[in-house]
C-alpha cells in the first residue's frame, strides 16, 4: 500500500499543468533551434553532434520536469511531447508546402562531375563528404557521378555517369 | 499561472549554466576525439550506450540544480551554438576536419593490400575479406580501391564500378 502511495505521491494539478506547458515550450524551441542552428544532414551526424544531442535532452531535462521525478510530471510532459510531434506531422501531411519550407527540399551537390561549392557550403557538407559518399556507391569521386543529390533526409544519393558518356 | 511557466534564473546563475555546458561540451569533444577514429566511427550498440550514459553523467554539471524554465533553455542555446561553431570549423578548414574527424585511409590500391595502413588501422586480413564479400566479390581481383571510411565502414570501388551500396548509420534518425 505505501508502495503505491509513494508512487503516486500528491501533487496539485497546477503543478502538473505547469510543467506540460514548459515542456511544449521546450520542444517548440528546440524544433527552432535546430532548425536554425542544427545540421540538416542528420545522416551524416559525426560523433560530436551525438553528444550534443544527449547532453541537450539531459541540459531541458529539469527545465520539463521541474525537478520533479513525479509520475504524473512524467506522464503529463511526454504525452504533450507525444501529442505536439503527432500535430506536427498531421499537418505536414495536410499542407506538403509547409513540409517543403520546414524540412527542406533535396539539393543537387554534383553535376555532371561538377562540385557545386556554394551549395555545399550552404548546406554544410564538406568535401570529404561527397567523396565518401561517392567511394560508398562503388565510384572513386565526384567526377564519376552525373549527380550527387543531397536528400531531406541527410543522406546522399549519387547517381553515376553511365559509360561511354565520361566526359574526357 | 504565465509566472509559474516561464520562471528563469537570475543571471549569475544564468552566467554559471552557460559557463559549465560549454566547458562541459569542450570536454566532451576532447575526450572523445581520444577514443580515436574507429572507436568514433563505428557507433555500435556500445557506442551508442557510451554516449547516453556521457550525456546523463553531465547533466547535474551542466544545469546545477536548476529547474527553471530558462536554465535550460540557456543551456540548449549553448550547446547548440558551439556545436554548430564546431561544425563550422570542419566545414571551413579541412585540416581541422581531418584533426576532429579523422581521415580514410587507403587499404587497397589496384588490387594490391598496402599492409601498413591496414596495420595502422586495425584491419584484419578476414575483415577485409568480409567486406568484399558485402559487395559480391570474392577476390581482390578487380578491385580499384578500397577505403576504411572515417565512419568506420569500408568502401570498396571496383574497377569496372556498377552500383553498391553500404549501409549508411544512423538512416533511421531524423531531426524535427
Amino acid at each position: 500500500m505505501s508502495v503505491v502511495l509513494a508512487a503516486v505521491k500528491p501533487i496539485s494539478v497546477h503543478r502538473v499543468e505547469v510543467q506540460a506547458i514548459k515542456a511544449a515550450i521546450v520542444f517548440v524551441f528546440l524544433v527552432a533551434g535546430f532548425r536554425l542552428l542544427g545540421k540538416r544532414e542528420a545522416a551524416q551526424l559525426n560523433v560530436y553532434d551525438l553528444a550534443m544531442l544527449m547532453a541537450l535532452a539531459n541540459a531541458v531535462q529539469n527545465a520539463m520536469t521541474g525537478g520533479l521525478g513525479n509520475f504524473p510530471v512524467g506522464v503529463a510532459t511526454s504525452s504533450t511531447i507525444i501529442i505536439l510531434a503527432w500535430a506536427v506531422t498531421r499537418v505536414f501531411r495536410r499542407h506538403p508546402v509547409l513540409e517543403a519550407r520546414f524540412v527542406g527540399s533535396p539539393v543537387v551537390l554534383v553535376r555532371d562531375g561538377q562540385v557545386i561549392h556554394p551549395r555545399l557550403r550552404g548546406q554544410r557538407v564538406t568535401t570529404a563528404e561527397v567523396f565518401e559518399a561517392c567511394r560508398q556507391h562503388g565510384i572513386e569521386g565526384p567526377a564519376g557521378c552525373e549527380l550527387a543529390i543531397l536528400e531531406v533526409d541527410g543522406s546522399i544519393s549519387i547517381i553515376p555517369k553511365r559509360p561511354g558518356t565520361d566526359a574526357p | 499561472m504565465l509566472k509559474d511557466v516561464f520562471d528563469y534564473p537570475n543571471l549569475h546563475t544564468a552566467l554559471v549554466i552557460a559557463g559549465k555546458t560549454a566547458l562541459i561540451y569542450l570536454f566532451l569533444v576532447a575526450g572523445l576525439r581520444l577514443l580515436g577514429k574507429r572507436e568514433l566511427g563505428q557507433m555500435g550498440l556500445y557506442d551508442l550506450v557510451l554516449i547516453i550514459i556521457l550525456g546523463n553523467a553531465v547533466q547535474n554539471a551542466m544545469i546545477d540544480n536548476d529547474n527553471t524554465l530558462g536554465g535550460g533553455i540557456v543551456a540548449a542555446i549553448v550547446l547548440l551554438l558551439l556545436n554548430r561553431l564546431l561544425n563550422g570549423l570542419i566545414g571551413r578548414s579541412t585540416r581541422v576536419e581531418a584533426a576532429l574527424i579523422g581521415e580514410p585511409s587507403l587499404l587497397v590500391s589496384d588490387g594490391k593490400v598496402i599492409a601498413s595502413h591496414m596495420k595502422r588501422q586495425g584491419v584484419s586480413r578476414e575483415q577485409l575479406d568480409a567486406a568484399l564479400r558485402e559487395h559480391g566479390l570474392d577476390s581482390l581481383d578487380g578491385v580499384h580501391m578500397v577505403v576504411l571510411e572515417v565512419d568506420g565502414t569500408m568502401s570498396v570501388v571496383p574497377r569496372d564500378a556498377p552500383v553498391l551500396k553500404t549501409r549508411r548509420h544512423y538512416r533511421g534518425l531524423r531531426l524535427p
